[in-house]
C-alpha cells in the first residue's frame, strides 16, 4: 500500500489555492508537472471553481473519479474533518502537511488523526511535514520548489526544514535521489514502515534517515536488521547528548533515550552511524557503488604525506593496509617509484599514465580491497587522464579519488560525479567512508544464532514481585533478589537475613565462618562508603559488627527504612566484574557489562547491549573491554573462567525479557575465578515496577 | 467498651487517623460513635467560624451528628501565653464537662481526642493527663516509633498517667525493628502493666498530599489542572540530573511528584512517559513548551508552576508533607484496612 504515496494515479490536493506563495499553490503546481500519462491532478478547496486550470472541488467527496493520494494543507482544526471525508472516499493514502500539533502541544488534536486514520484503514505521513518525492516518476508532493535529481539514495527525515535543505543541496551538488520522504510528526507511519517499504523498493540501493526520536525501539532493530541483507542504512540520530536531548525534547517533545541503547541497538540491528551531515551522504554515496571491502586498502599516492596520512587513518579505525604479492611488487618496482610497497609512491615527477600503470598492477592484486588513489597537482600530472584510469579501473576494484586540487579538476569530478563517484580532498576522509564501507559488509556477513534458552521456574519469582509490589508496596528486590538470581541458575554465596542478633549469630553458624556482614536498606546505595559493610567476620565478632553495621545505617537514615544485616558466606579471591541490565525507553534492556567492584563507575569500562543477547553478543560484550586483557591474564596469571560470565550474561538477558517487571538489574560485583572454576554474584541491585 | 482517649507522646502521631479507623470500625459493628476533642490548638476559621481543624476534618468523616462547640469546647483563639494568663481555667473545666456529657449521653461508646501531645494544655489543666482524670477516662497512647527512645516516654507518660494509661499502639514502625515487638511487649510493657494493641506500619498513603493539597500549599498556577482524578503525592522528587540518571529515580517512585526547573523539558517528558510521576512542580516561574503541556494534557497529569526556585519549593513541601489529615475516600479506606489487620480491639473491650 504504500507505493501509492510514491506512484499514485489520482492525487488529490486539499486546501490548493491560486495565491502564489501559499503552500496549497506550490503544492499543486508541484504535481502539475506528474500530470498526464494517465496521472490525475484535482485541486479541493469549497472557495474556488478551478486553480491554476485545475478543476476545484468542494471536498474530496465531490471528485467523480477514484483517488490513491490526498495531500493535505489545510489549517490543522481542519484536518480531521478532510480526514474523514478521505476515508470516506476510500483513499487510503494521506499526506498532511498541515502544522500545529503535536509539536505545537496539540496532542490531543493529533490523536484524532490517530482514531481516524484506525478507523479507515488510512496509511498517514505527517502530520507538520513538507511532503514527499519520488523522482523516478517525477512525483514532487513537498512544497519545495526544487526537484532533485534521480539516484539510488532514500533519504527519510524527521525534520521537514532539513529535508528542504537536502534537497536544495542535492541539486546543486549533483547529488541524485531515488525517494525522499519527510516524516514530520510520525503520528501513523514512521521510519519503520518506510525502511520496510524501501528495502524492497528496486530503485533504492541505501536508505538514509535522519531521525530525532525512535518510537519502537525494538521494532526499529527487527526491520533495520532485515534491510540491512540487502541494503545499506544510514542513520544520522541527533539528541544523543545531554545537551542535544534538552533541545530535542523541547523541539519535538520526544524523551530521551540513552546514547549507550541507540549506539548498541544501532550497532546490532547493523545501522551505519553517521555523526553528522558530511558523514550521512559521504556514507550513503560511497555505499551506494561500494558494498564490500574483502581484503586490504592500497593506498597509491604521487605525494608522499598524504599517503601517510591515508595510512595512519587506516590504523586508527582499524582497517588493514594491503599487503602485495611479489608479482604486484615486482610490477610496481619496475615503474621506478619511490616505494613500491603500499603506500605505492610513483614520486612527485610521475606522470597521469605512470599513475595510472600503478593503479592497474594495484588493482590485479587479489589481496587488495579497495584503492584510495591519491593525487597532488603537479605538472606532469593531466588530472583528466588520470580520471579516465579511475573510472576505467573501478570496475575491477572499488577505488576512491582522493583528487587534491581546486578548480583544476572541476571537469574531473563531475565526469567521477555522473558515475556516482564521489571525489574528496581529504585523504582521511576517504578512509572514513571505507571504514563504513567496511561496517557494513561485515554486518551483512555476521549470522547470529538465536539467544539460548534456559528452563526456569517462573511461577516462584512472579509470587514474589508480586507480593512484594502489591503487599509492600516495594520497588526494590531486597535480599530476595537473590532467590530471583538463584532460580535464573546463578551461583551465589549462602547467605541470610537477621534483623536480630539471635538470627545474625544462627545464620552464620550455619554458613560457616568467616562470614561477611552487610546492611540491607533500600536507601544506602554504597554500602563499603558508609562503613556499612564487613568482610571476613569470626564468630567472636558476629554481634558487634551486627550493632556496628546498624548504628552507622541509622545514622545515615530512619530505622524504618532498615531490614536487617545480610550474612553472607566470605567468598575469597577472584576478579571482580559487573553484570546490569537497565530497561531503555526506546529499546527494552539494555545489558551492561565491565571490570566491577568499587571502581566501576570511575573507569566506566563498560560494553552494552539490547537482550536478547545471543552468545556471539555476550562473547564480544566481555571482548570489548579494556579489562578483557585482565580476565585473559597477565603476567603468568591464569585465564578466568569467560566461559560462565557468557553464562551468567545470557541468563541475566533472559531474566530481563521474561519479566518487564525487573526495571534495573545490577550484579556487582560477580566474582570470577580462573577457567573451570566458575563464579559467583556476591551483590545485586534490582529495581521492580508496574508492567508496561 | 467504655469511652477513651487518645492520646500521644509527640506531635502527629496520627491520633485523628486512628480515631477515624476505630470510630468506623465501631460503628459497623452497631456501636453508637462519639467523638470529643476538649482542647483544640489548631485553629481555623472555615465559612467565618473558629473551628480546631483537626477536630473539623475528623468529625465531618465521621458524621455524629452532635454540635462542633461542644465536639471540641476549648479553642485556642488567642496566643497561648495569652491564654493562660488570661482564662478561667475553672469555666473552661466546666464547659469541656458539659459538653462532653451531652454528647456521650447518646452515645455508646466516645472517642476522646488529646491535644498535639499528652502534657499540652497542663497549665490551664486542659492536658489529657487533666482530661483522663476530670472525665475518668482510660488512656491509649499513639506512639511514633521514632526512635528506640520512645520507650522512656512511654514510661514517664505511665508514671504521669498512672494506671489510667492502659494502652499503647507503636505507629510507623517498620523494618528490622519490627524483630523486637514481641521482646518490647513481654519484657517492658506488660512489667508496666501496659496492654500492647499492636503496630502500625508506616504507610505512604497515608503520608502523602493530594495534587490539590500541594497546589494549594504552594500557592502556584495551574498550567494543566486535575481533571480527571485528585492522585495522592507519597514522595517528592528533584528533577536535576540527566536524563538517562533520572530514570533510575523515576523508576523507583509509585506516586510521585517531580519538582524541575520550568525549562528542563527533558525531564518532563521523561517524567511523562514513566507513570510513576502523578504531578509536575516546575519552578523559577519558567514556562514549558507546548508540546510537554499538551502530552501532560492528554495523560492527564497535572502541571502547577511555582515562582520559587527549586530548592525553596521542596523546603515548602517538606512543611506540609507527613502532617495531611485523613480525607478522601481512598486515606479513609486505607486507614481502616489497616487498623483492622493489624491491631487487636479486643483488650479495648469491644467483642470482635
Amino acid at each position: 500500500m504504500l507505493d501509492q504515496f510514491f506512484n499514485p494515479e489520482g492525487i488529490a490536493v486539499v486546501g490548493a489555492t491560486p495565491r502564489e506563495g501559499k503552500v496549497g499553490n506550490t503544492l499543486l503546481k508541484n504535481l502539475l508537472s506528474f500530470q498526464g500519462k494517465g496521472k490525475r491532478i484535482y485541486a479541493v478547496n469549497p472557495k474556488y471553481d478551478k486553480i491554476l486550470d485545475v478543476r476545484c472541488y468542494p471536498s474530496v467527496l465531490q471528485i467523480e473519479e477514484a483517488v490513491s493520494l490526498a495531500v493535505i494543507a489545510v489549517p490543522a482544526a481542519g484536518v480531521p474533518e478532510v480526514l474523514e471525508q478521505c476515508g470516506m472516499k476510500g483513499i487510503k493514502n494521506v499526506v498532511v502537511i498541515s502544522a500545529g500539533f503535536k509539536e505545537a502541544g496539540r496532542v490531543v488534536l493529533e490523536s484524532k488523526l490517530i482514531r481516524i486514520s484506525a478507523k479507515y484503514g488510512l496509511y498517514l505521513v505527517g502530520p507538520n511535514c513538507v511532503g514527499l518525492i519520488n523522482t523516478q516518476s517525477g512525483l514532487n508532493a513537498t512544497f519545495g520548489n526544487v526537484m532533485p535529481a534521480e539516484g539510488n539514495i532514500a533519504f527519510l527525515s524527521q525534520s521537514g526544514a532539513f529535508a528542504l535543505a537536502v534537497i536544495d543541496w542535492a541539486k546543486a551538488a549533483n547529488v541524485g535521489f531515488s525517494k525522499i520522504v519527510s516524516l514530520g510528526n510520525k503520528a501513523v507511519l514512521d521510519e519503520c514502515d518506510f525502511i520496510k517499504y524501501l528495502a524492497e523498493d528496486n530503485e533504492t540501493e541505501v536508505i538514509t534517515m535522519y531521525l530525532e526520536d525512535i518510537r519502537d525501539g525494538r521494532r526499529f532493530m527487527d526491520v533495520v536488521r532485515e534491510a540491512t541483507r540487502t541494503k545499506p542504512v544510514v542513520v544520522m540520530k541527533s539528541g544523543k547528548t545531554e545537551a542535544g536531548a534538552k533541545a530535542a525534547s523541547s523541539h519535538t517533545g520526544s524523551i530521551a533515550g540513552s546514547v549507550e541503547a541507540f549506539r548498541a541497538a544501532f550497532q546490532q540491528s547493523g545501522v551505519v552511524e553517521a555523526n553528522s551531515i558530511n558523514d550521512l551522504f559521504d556514507f550513503s554515496l560511497t555505499l551506494s557503488r561500494i558494498r564490500h571491502l574483502k581484503g586490504g586498502i592500497a593506498i597509491v599516492t604521487n605525494s608522499g604525506g598524504p599517503g601517510v596520512m591515508a595510512a595512519d587513518a587506516i590504523e586508527e579505525y582499524g582497517l588493514e593496509l594491503a599487503s602485495f604479492d611479489s608479482v604486484t611488487k615486482e610490477k610496481v618496482r619496475d615503474l621506478h617509484v619511490a616505494n613500491f610497497y603500499n603506500p605505492v609512491d610513483v614520486m612527485g615527477d610521475a606522470d597521469s599514465d605512470k599513475f595510472g600503470s600503478a593503479l592497474r598492477f594495484v588493482s590485479a592484486d587479489e589481496s587488495v580491497g579497495a584503492i584510495v588513489a591519491i593525487l597532488s597537482p603537479t605538472a606532469q600530472i593531466n588530472f583528466q587522464k588520470a580520471g579516465d584510469y579511475v573510472l576505467e579501473l573501478t570496475g575491477t576494484k572499488p577505488i576512491v579519488p582522493v583528487f587534491m586540487a581546486g578548480g583544476e579538476i572541476a571537469k574531473t569530478v563531475e565526469r567521477f560525479k555522473k558515475e556516482g563517484i564521489t571525489n574528496y580532498f581529504d585523504p582521511v576522509r576517504a578512509i572514513e567512508v571505507l571504514h563504513a564501507v567496511k561496517r557494513y559488509s561485515e554486518i551483512k556477513e555476521k549470522i547470529s544464532a538465536p539467544p539460548p534458552y534456559f528452563k526456569i521456574d517462573r511461577k516462584a519469582i512472579e509470587k514474589l514481585i508480586e507480593l512484594r509490589e502489591r503487599r509492600e508496596g516495594k520497588t526494590g528486590l531486597g535480599v530476595d533478589g537473590f532467590k530471583v538470581i538463584e532460580t535464573y541458575g546463578i551461583p551465589v554465596p549462602s547467605y541470610g537475613k537477621a534483623k536480630t542478633v539471635a538470627e545474625a549469630l544462627e545464620i552464620a553458624d550455619r554458613i560457616g565462618y568467616p562470614v561477611s556482614m552487610k546492611i540491607i536498606c533500600p536507601d544506602i546505595v554504597h554500602k563499603t562508603d558508609v562503613g556499612c559493610v564487613k568482610l571476613n567476620v569470626v564468630r567472636e565478632e558476629v554481634k558487634e559488627t551486627f550493632f556496628e553495621i546498624l548504628h552507622r545505617a541509622e545514622k545515615y537514615t530512619s530505622a524504618r527504612r532498615i531490614e536487617g544485616v545480610l550474612v553472607q558466606q566470605m567468598i575469597e579471591g577472584g576478579k571482580e566484574v559487573i553484570v546490569g541490565m537497565k530497561r531503555d525507553m526506546h529499546f527494552g534492556p539494555l545489558m551492561m557489562f565491565g571490570l566491577g567492584g568499587i571502581y566501576v563507575e570511575v573507569f566506566k569500562d563498560v560494553s552494552f547491549r539490547i537482550a536478547p543477547l545471543s552468545e556471539e553478543d555476550a562473547v564480544e560484550m566481555i571482548k570489548s573491554v579494556k579489562a578483557y586483557r585482565i580476565l585473559r591474564g597477565v603476567r603468568g596469571e591464569p585465564m578466568s573462567d569467560i566461559d560462565s560470565l557468557v553464562d551468567i550474561l545470557l541468563r541475566v538477558s533472559q531474566l530481563s525479557m521474561d519479566f518487564p517487571e525487573i526495571l534495573e538489574a545490577d550484579l556487582n560485583p560477580i566474582k570470577v575465578f580462573e577457567h573451570g572454576k566458575g563464579c559467583y554474584a556476591i551483590d545485586f541491585k534490582m529495581i521492580t515496577g508496574k508492567r508496561r | 467498651m467504655k469511652n477513651l482517649l487518645v492520646s500521644s507522646i509527640e506531635e502527629y502521631s496520627g491520633k485523628s487517623a486512628l480515631i477515624i479507623a476505630l470510630g468506623l470500625i465501631l460503628r459497623e459493628k452497631g456501636f453508637k460513635v462519639g467523638y470529643f476533642k476538649p482542647f483544640g490548638v489548631g485553629t481555623t476559621r472555615i465559612s467565618n467560624e473558629l473551628v480546631d481543624e483537626d477536630a473539623y476534618n475528623t468529625a465531618s468523616v465521621l458524621n455524629t451528628g452532635d454540635n462542633l462547640e461542644d465536639v471540641c469546647p476549648v479553642k485556642l483563639d488567642r496566643p497561648y501565653v495569652e491564654f493562660v494568663c488570661t482564662a478561667d481555667p475553672v469555666a473552661l473545666k466546666k464547659r469541656i464537662i458539659g459538653s462532653y456529657k451531652r454528647i456521650s449521653e447518646t452515645k455508646d461508646v466516645v472517642l476522646v481526642e488529646g491535644a498535639v501531645e499528652y502534657k499540652v494544655g497542663r497549665a490551664m489543666g486542659l492536658s489529657d493527663l487533666d482530661v483522663s482524670s476530670t472525665l475518668d477516662l482510660e488512656a491509649l497512647m499513639v506512639v511514633k516509633y521514632t526512635s528506640d527512645f520512645v520507650l522512656d516516654g512511654i514510661l514517664t507518660a505511665r508514671e504521669l498517667f498512672g494506671e489510667r494509661l492502659k494502652f499503647v499502639l507503636f505507629n510507623q514502625l517498620a523494618g528490622y525493628k519490627k524483630a523486637y515487638v514481641k521482646d518490647i511487649t513481654e519484657g517492658f510493657l506488660k512489667r508496666n502493666r501496659i496492654d500492647m494493641l499492636g503496630t502500625l506500619p508506616y504507610d505512604p498513603v497515608l503520608a502523602g498530599l493530594f495534587v490539590s493539597e500541594i497546589g494549594e500549599a504552594l500557592n502556584g498556577e495551574w498550567l494543566v489542572k486535575p481533571e480527571k482524578k485528585d492522585e495522592i503525592i507519597e514522595e517528592f522528587l528533584i528533577g536535576a540530573m540527566s536524563p538517562p540518571a533520572a530514570l533510575k529515580y523515576f523508576r523507583r517512585v509509585r506516586q510521585a511528584a517531580l519538582i524541575t526547573g520550568g525549562d528542563r523539558a527533558d525531564l518532563q517528558n521523561l517524567a511523562l512517559e514513566t507513570g510513576n510521576i502523578k504531578c509536575l512542580l516546575l519552578t523559577g516561574h519558567l514556562e514549558p513548551p507546548a508540546t510537554m503541556l499538551g502530552k501532560a494534557e492528554e495523560k492527564g497529569i497535572p502541571v502547577i508552576m511555582v515562582a520559587d526556585d527549586t530548592l525553596t519549593t521542596m523546603e515548602r513541601v517538606d512543611e506540609v508533607f507527613g502532617k495531611a489529615r485523613i480525607k478522601g475516600d481512598a486515606k479513609i479506606r486505607r486507614i481502616k484496612e489497616l487498623v483492622e489487620h493489624f491491631i487487636d480491639l479486643k483488650p479495648l473491650g469491644v467483642l470482635t
